[in-house]
């Protein structure tokens, strides 16, 4: 790596929350207003392709890993270290948490991650004449060196290692997910299916964590009455739904979304608070399109000259994001100014301060018209922050600080604290809903994605009668295929190829993956049906589709 | 209605059909987009269901102000996207996976909730069913296919004694449909038939049951959790994030609407987001757009042992001497001394272009 001594390095990382004094706190007989819930989903499918050197789908991980997982860890460090008390409840996904302990994976991100800073490096003396752009090529420099830091010798390469140091602390309470994300109320005619995503997930967060999990994020909050049954049968306390399952519940609830439903098979159910929700995801009414933020659309991968950025891109040559840029929103307009670090942080803890004062009045109001303290469940995906909300990490960090200091009304608190201190909770059937657009299944079943289904429950449906038909193997390929055949139901059913496939963002390849896993699925139908296997072929998907290697075939019958 | 009797209709006529077959906003569109609308409504696809039409591969800078705009699919969704996205321009896969069996052999009909208005029905019927029912029927030319829609609410379903059915005749060679049934908390269960000219019906295969979810708030109270109605219509305002002193009624327009997504930002951007029908482009591009811009390279030669400065700063040389140094080149004056220093340090050498940008 090259030798950078010789550059002045102006420090343009994160800055330090600025030092708030705390108020003089009469704790000791003071009762909070409130409860805020901040949950933060990280999700992404699993793609690994060891059958390639390089693959353009694998940056989804690396970008995710540099602008999200990283700054959020850092959050989270300098919280510990500056002994501020916070509580966040993070889902990591079986898939998400599969890929950052993967060898080959780690192996790779940090090849990437040499190749940012050595362009970030390259930028640095590219832009000496341009202060404006050397600043932040600087910044870049910097944040690339420490993620690297952090990443290769802090926690060696294993970032799961990181988040549970946290909920070992008791500060963040780490929930699952469907195994590979599959949208569960799609899935309805063949509850095995469902099961299958369940148990898979918890026996996986089990080996990773050494706990069970108490909560579970449903894949796009997709609930349908029944799934409750299945959660508790595999011993998980609570999921989230978006707001109208809760609203929409029968009985009717009492308290709107600001209180937990117990639904009969005793399993709690959080509703989403919407109003605090539309000022964070919003680009336009909320936070993150603020102008003095930083444009995700400008890249210096897009920007700069081709012969120069080509070795940072792929082998295809295809443009890409390279994660630097330069510009900020600056306003409703094609011209971009150059971004400012500062001003940025500055708006960044205004909105911090902004969203805890809505916070604090929306517990107050609420805590006077209704008998019990209100829970504000605040919901968002993990990779809001940083990776399309630049600042958001930081946003992060000064409400924590803020909430702790700055004020009385609310305490944060997780799903599974807020339980234990009130067990008393009304029982009611959610309504079947979604967080997605539109609130129910639409996104997921539409014209571009709607083919997937017939296949998909064909292959829950094949899957349960091969389990039901072996319930035991002698070892041999037979337990290996019937595995792997599981493997291969789950990674077909990621919703996100359906969503891709929606949005037409990467439509190719995620119609390439369902129709791999489709396809080897059937073959390995097919030969354990007629007792017979190509060892070789087998080898290879084995190689390829690796996920979950303690997978368990009978949790599909 | 067949489509070339929806065709010979006039405006007016048109308009008064789309209002009764509720086609959304039914007032703004073209007599084309009437045409269109009721076409799908007929065939079973509800608008939204249209496929979005993808841009060829986009130009290179995208026109950002564009995309500040609210995404037909709501901001939650143009987020969760920016995961998948590494740029506009989409890899070509050069072998794509060979193709997976159209159908299975199977007869069956499977039916999944869309929403509280809509169902989807796919299904595989084998030829011998077929000709079980035609024979059944007492039939040897094509017959019609029809999906019977059953409204099993509250039912143990033996097939006779749902509430109430309907008919959808089936066209060309569909093998899947989008079912409006337009009542929420209701069960259904649907059959795939032939109908003979008689109206005698056979069923070639029968689904799955299903509920759609409800799209208001309950009737069901519980004693030991009641409120007053007042207290109820505030709860659900205020967990809506609606505004506090509206009627129930009001509250539950306000919820299907954002259901919806029709007020998300209060912008009615044409006829054409609300009903999603997919012929505006992912990314609107700008029209004709046009950049540039110039740097400076500065390059050159000397000893491989030597030491080489640029506005004193070092400079890397390579293996063979030479170095190469990229700028990007502002307005104004840039002078560039570049020293070079034999390997004993005895001798120097100094070369200073200079450089003047101006734009005009």
């Amino acid at each position: 790596m090259r030798n950078c001594k010789n550059l002045a390095l102006q420090g343009f990382g994160l800055p330090q929350a600025s030092p708030l004094k705390p108020h003089a706190c009469f704790y000791g007989g003071f009762v909070e207003k409130g409860y805020l819930c901040m949950v933060l989903h990280a999700h992404l499918p699993y793609v690994r392709h060891p059958e390639f050197s390089d693959f353009l789908e694998e940056d989804w991980l690396y970008e995710a890993i540099t602008e999200t997982y990283i700054p959020l860890i850092e959050v989270f460090e300098g919280l510990e270290r500056d002994k501020v008390d916070f509580r966040i409840t993070m889902s990591l996904t079986p898939t998400l948490i599969s890929m950052l302990t993967d060898p080959l994976l780690q192996q790779r991100y940090g090849a990437h991650l040499d190749k940012l800073i050595d362009l970030s490096n390259k930028e640095v003396m590219r832009t000496q004449w341009q202060p404006a752009y050397n600043q932040l090529a600087l910044m870049y420099y910097h944040r690339f060196t420490r993620a690297r830091q952090m990443f290769v010798e802090r926690y060696n390469r294993n970032l799961v290692q990181a988040f549970r140091h946290f909920q070992d602390l008791g500060k963040l309470e780490i929930i699952t997910c469907g195994a590979t994300h599959g949208f569960l109320p799609l899935m309805q005619h063949n509850k095995s299916a469902v099961r299958a995503q369940i148990l898979t997930a918890v026996e996986h967060y089990e080996s990773h964590f050494g706990r069970k999990p108490r909560g579970i994020w449903l894949p796009e909050c997709g609930y349908v009455p029944g799934i409750d049954e299945v959660l508790a049968e595999a011993g998980i306390k609570y999921f989230f739904v978006d707001a109208h399952g809760i609203l929409h519940a029968s009985p009717r609830p009492k308290y709107g979304v600001f209180s937990p439903l117990y639904c009969p098979s005793g399993v709690a159910a959080f509703g989403r608070d919407l109003e605090s929700s539309k000022q964070v995801w919003s680009a336009v009414e909320g936070y993150p399109g603020d102008y003095y933020y930083r444009e995700f659309y400008r890249d210096i991968g897009f920007d700069l000259e081709y012969d120069y950025i080509r070795p940072y891109l792929h082998s295809d040559g295809i443009r890409v994001n390279t994660g630097i840029k330069y510009h900020r929103i600056t306003g409703e307009t094609n011209h971009k100014e150059p971004y400012d670090r500062k001003q940025a942080m500055d708006k960044a803890a205004e909105h911090a301060g902004n969203f805890m004062f809505n916070r604090e009045k929306q517990a107050e109001y609420l805590s006077e018209i209704i008998d019990r303290k209100p829970i504000v469940i605040c919901p968002y995906d993990a990779e809001l922050f940083g990776h399309w909300w630049f600042e958001g990490p930081e946003w992060i960090n000064f409400l924590m600080r803020k909430v702790y200091h700055d004020q009385k009304s609310l305490r944060l608190i997780t799903p599974s604290e807020y339980l234990e201190e009130n067990h008393t909770n009304q029982v009611s059937t959610p309504s079947m809903s979604s967080w997605g657009w539109k609130g129910y299944n639409e996104v997921w079943l539409e014209g571009t994605n709607d083919w997937v289904y017939r296949h998909l429950h064909k292959l829950s449906d094949r899957m349960r009668e091969l389990a039901q038909m072996h319930p035991q193997t002698n070892g041999g390929w037979q337990a290996r295929a019937l595995n792997q055949a599981a493997r291969e139901v789950l990674l077909a059913q990621s919703s996100d190829w359906a969503f891709i496939m929606k949005t037409g963002t990467m439509v190719n390849y995620a119609v390439k993956r369902t129709k791999d896993h489709i396809l080897r699925f059937n073959r390995l139908y097919e030969s354990l049906k007629s007792n017979s296997i190509d060892q070789d072929w087998l080898h290879d998907i084995e190689y390829k589709d690796n996920i979950f290697p303690n997978i368990n075939y009978r949790n599909f019958a | 209605m067949t489509e070339s009797e929806i065709r010979a209709l006039t405006r007016r006529q048109l308009v008064a059909t789309a209002k009764e077959k509720q086609v959304k906003n039914y007032g703004r569109l073209t007599k084309d987009q009437l045409v269109d609308a009721l076409i799908a409504v007929e065939a079973g696809v509800p608008p939204a269901a249209k496929k979005a039409a993808r841009p060829e591969a986009a130009a290179v800078n995208i026109p950002t102000a564009a995309l500040r705009k609210e995404p037909p699919g709501g901001w939650q969704e143009r987020v969760e996207e920016t995961k998948y996205y590494t740029g506009p321009v989409e890899k070509r896969w050069e072998e794509m996976p060979t193709e997976i069996p159209v159908s299975y052999g199977d007869n069956r009909i499977v039916v999944l909730v869309r929403d509280p208005w809509w169902l989807h029905a796919y299904w595989e019927v084998s030829p011998q069913q077929v000709t079980r029912g035609k024979q059944a029927l007492g039939l040897s030319e094509p017959v019609k296919t029809v999906l019977r829609v059953y409204d099993v609410t509250g039912c143990d379903f033996t097939g006779n004694n749902a509430n109430a059915s309907f008919d959808i005749e089936l066209t060309g060679m569909a093998s899947n449909w989008y079912i409006h049934v337009g009542q929420p908390n209701a069960s259904y269960c649907v059959d795939i038939g032939l109908v003979s000219p008689q109206g005698q019906f056979y069923t070639l295969a029968r689904s799955n049951a299903v509920t759609t979810p409800r799209d208001k708030m309950s009737d069901v109270v519980d004693e030991k959790w009641m409120s007053t109605k007042g207290q109820a219509e505030k709860m659900y305002a205020l967990s809506g994030g609606f505004r506090v002193g509206a009627g129930s009624l009001e509250l539950r327009q306000l919820m299907e609407e954002r259901l919806k997504q029709e007020i998300s930002s209060g912008a009615w951007s044409g006829a054409i987001s609300s009903w999603g029908s997919g012929a505006v482009p992912k990314r609107q591009q700008r029209g004709f757009w046009f950049v540039l811009d110039a740097e400076l390279i500065v390059y050159g030669a000397t000893d491989p042992s030597a030491k080489v400065t640029l506005q004193g700063k070092p400079v890397n040389l390579r293996p063979d001497g030479t170095f190469t140094a990229r700028f990007a080149l502002p307005d104004g004056e840039q002078v560039i001394p570049v020293t070079a220093t034999s390997p004993d340090a005895v001798e120097t050498r100094t070369i200073t272009p200079i450089v003047n940008r101006m734009t005009k």
